[in-house]
């Protein structure tokens, strides 16, 4: 069974299935090339490698998470979540990445006013929990350690959430369970609040296994409510 | 400008080598340079896409003109002449020009107000197509079936120009009737659960489902989804396949039109006048 980040030699004609959580293909080797069949469509990676690597890569737009219902922050306090977030499949071969695609494909949805003000996110297929404990996410997910702090004097309403996937990296632990980058979300007014990224891995025993899609200018860090994801019941 | 001409024709006559050489080397500099500056406003960013070509051929054009002005000068010929020349030729080409000379206004105005780019898809006039160019006189539309339409600048301000890619996201509207006999709170949520499953549909702003109207034949219900205007097209044919097979698989009758005639048995069962 193929798996994250590791090593895969087929002889020609053989194959192998993928099982990554929700997502399901199947891996064979022909003269030649590589074939990965999906039970909707079929990619054929010419090359003569030997080995091929499936690794995972974070979404390639921001992520929104919408509360199951509205949560309220009283001011000096804080609370840690974890999100779990689908993530993209991408092919390696000889370092060279010959296919990115979605384990599964979030709905598209809109951050913002409807108008060019707003930002073109996906939906994320999980709700935004509140609960200490670490979710047990099928494979195809990643983990994302968050922290919210309300340092504002205001109680602060959450609605819905958003999360800078393509700034965050990508780790995979030792039973290839994936985490992301930790985040702290520090909510300094009613209209400010800034968002970082933790330095380093989220835990201690995780490996990097992918670099962000881009780096933010500021380090992650940004101000006003609008562009760091948190927003009010409408 | 008989005497311009006259002036000229003497000149010419007895111009000698050295006057043709730096009125030909005037000339080649003239053109280099209006190449090289059309070439770089082309291409600049601080330009906007929509201005660059405009303003290249403007510079080009007021770059050739002072170096046809040299030229002229080595051949003893006198600006101010020239200009009073035009100076009349432009009251005579006005009268003739004028809707040339709107077309530009509006061109220009079009160009200040920038209610389309070039890459957008409008409704102007009954025609629809993406801008592929906005000149001085004209913009030109691409239609979907691939027909180069020129419409006059002057045309384009005075009408309705619906810009369908102006914002990034739309609203589909997708109405469809269900049977009398339909339980409306199953349509509700069947159509709901169709466009929950579309990765097309955006969850925010939130789709809408709402029952209109009674019509002849059934009730008119309305799906309301936003999506990306890149996916328009795609998403309202792909979400008309997915309604028709959603309501079919939970047994829920989209009507046709009928009418029940009743034929009369005899003389008695005919209605009166």
């Amino acid at each position: 069974m193929a798996d994250w980040n590791q090593s895969i030699s087929l002889e020609t004609g053989k194959s192998v299935p993928i099982n990554l959580g929700d997502f399901e293909a199947n891996l064979s080797k022909e003269l030649g090339q590589w074939k990965l069949t999906e039970p909707e469509q079929q990619h054929r990676f010419v090359s003569e490698a030997t080995e091929l690597f499936l690794r995972p890569r974070l979404a390639d737009r921001p992520l929104v998470f919408r509360a199951n219902e509205p949560v309220v922050l009283g001011p000096g306090n804080s609370f840690t979540t974890y999100v779990r977030s689908a993530v993209w499949l991408t092919v390696w071969l000889e370092d060279i990445c010959y296919l990115e695609t979605p384990t599964i494909r979030p709905s598209d949805t809109w951050f913002g006013p409807p108008t060019s003000d707003g930002e073109l996110c996906y939906a994320a297929r999980t709700g935004l929990r509140l609960g200490l404990e670490e979710p047990n996410a099928p494979k195809n997910f990643a983990v994302t350690p968050l922290e919210v702090v309300n340092e504002a004097h205001e109680s602060l309403t959450i609605a819905q959430l958003k999360i800078p996937a393509p700034e965050l990296s990508t780790y995979i632990d030792d039973d290839s369970n994936l985490w992301t980058t930790s985040i702290v979300l520090k909510a300094k007014s009613e209209e400010f609040a800034e968002i970082s990224a933790k330095s380093g891995a989220p835990r201690k025993d995780v490996e990097l296994v992918s670099r962000p899609r881009a780096t933010s200018a500021s380090g992650l860090v940004r101000s006003f409510m609008s562009t760091v994801g948190l927003a009010r019941n409408q | 400008m008989e005497s311009v001409l006259k002036t000229l024709n003497d000149t010419l006559a007895t111009l000698d080598p050295t006057k043709w050489l730096s009125a030909l080397f005037i000339f080649l500099v003239g053109l280099l340079i209006a190449r090289l500056v059309r070439v770089a406003l082309s291409k600049s960013t601080w330009l906007h896409p929509q201005h660059r070509i405009v303003t290249a051929r403007f510079a080009g054009y007021v770059i050739m003109t002072i170096a046809v002005a040299g030229v002229l000068n080595q051949f003893g010929v006198s600006i101010s002449a020239l200009l009073g020349a035009a100076g009349i030729l432009t009251v005579a080409l006005g009268f003739a020009a004028q809707t040339v000379a709107s077309n530009m206004l509006s061109g220009i105005f079009l160009m200040g107000e920038q209610p389309f780019v070039i890459g957008d898809y409008v409704e102007v006039a009954g025609t629809g197509g993406v801008v592929t160019s906005i000149d001085l006189l004209s913009v030109r539309l691409q239609t979907l079936d691939n027909i180069l339409v020129r419409i006059p600048n002057e045309t384009m301000l005075k009408s309705n120009v619906s810009n369908r890619t102006h914002y990034p996201i739309r609203r589909l509207d997708l109405p469809v009737e269900v049977h009398y006999r339909s339980d409306l709170d199953e349509v509700e949520r069947v159509l709901m659960e169709v466009t929950h499953n579309h990765p097309l549909c955006m969850e925010s702003p939130e789709p809408w489902i709402r029952f209109m109207e009674f019509k002849d034949s059934g009730i008119l219900v309305q799906i309301q989804v936003w999506t990306l205007t890149t996916n328009f097209l795609r998403l309202r044919s792909d979400l008309l396949k997915a309604v028709h097979k959603a309501l079919g698989e939970a047994s829920i009758e989209i009507p046709f039109p009928q009418r029940t005639i009743t034929f009369a048995k005899d003389e008695n069962d005919a209605p009166s006048d």
